[in-house]
């Protein structure tokens, strides 16, 4: 992973829409092994390891300030969502794969980053070179999309 | 297989399995059950892989993970498929004893 690459996807991430403007986002890059096996064991689902993991945590505070409850409760995932979602298109882009992550400890996750009071973490993105490209599972629109109105249940 | 080396490196991998185990039995209460039999293979799978390292395991330790690997495959394909998955690892393993 070379640091140019690191700086697109942060730079990806940064430019991802945010309810309001808040931008009460933050991101730790983590690359150091022993933080990486640290993130793994309070990650059942980090793969890998990977040489590189994007944090995508949220002040909930500072969301709160800017977006009111709204913000708190709703916007800060869907623009964390956003981000790693700009993340893991810019790392396709370049070449590299990824793989983003909810099932973590949150409270050991913030150990190991030593994320301050009113930070969470919201997302992971291990991000890395791919072995191999899996099939992708298969999407279908029938009964998905509808034109005009919804039908069906 | 006599135990030759990295014993320092057996003992990480075998403590990021405690912490995976550990945090699974956590993040498991508010995920989907699938994910109950996958972290358990996972952690079969990781543990599985820490013991070439050390010099330990059963000479037939790279088949073991290739079938742990292949369940955890099964177990996103339908469950009857992961069933008989699962039962020819549970063989292969005593068969190891």
């Amino acid at each position: 992973m070379s640091s140019a690459d690191i700086g697109r996807l942060i730079e990806a991430a940064i430019w991802a829409p945010s309810g309001g403007n808040a931008q009460s986002w933050r991101f730790v890059v983590v690359q150091e092994e022993r933080s990486i096996r640290r993130l793994r064991m309070v990650s059942p689902g980090l793969p890998g390891p990977p040489p590189c993991v994007i944090a995508v945590c949220q002040n909930g505070e500072l969301a709160e300030q800017r977006g009111a409850r709204l913000g708190r409760e709703k916007l800060t995932l869907f623009d964390a969502a956003m981000a790693a979602q700009n993340i893991m298109l810019a790392a396709h882009a370049v070449g590299l794969g990824t793989c983003v992550v909810a099932s973590f400890h949150a409270g050991g996750v913030k150990d190991v980053l030593k994320l301050p009071p009113g930070v969470e973490p919201v997302l992971l993105v291990a991000v890395g070179r791919p072995a191999e490209v899996p099939s992708p599972p298969s999407r279908r629109r029938e009964g998905v999309v509808f034109d005009e109105t919804y039908r069906g249940h | 297989m006599k135990p030759t080396a990295d014993i320092e490196g057996l003992e990480r991998a075998l403590l990021e399995v405690v912490g995976y185990a550990v945090a699974s039995a956590r993040t498991l209460l508010d995920e989907t059950r699938t994910y109950g039999p996958l972290r358990l293979l996972e952690s079969a799978a990781r543990t599985v892989d820490a013991m070439p390292n050390a010099g330990i395991g059963p000479a037939e330790i790279a088949e073991l993970k290739t079938e742990i690997e292949a369940s955890i495959g099964a177990l996103f394909e339908d469950e009857a498929s992961f069933r008989a998955s699962v039962d020819g690892l549970i063989d292969s393993l005593l068969e190891l004893d």
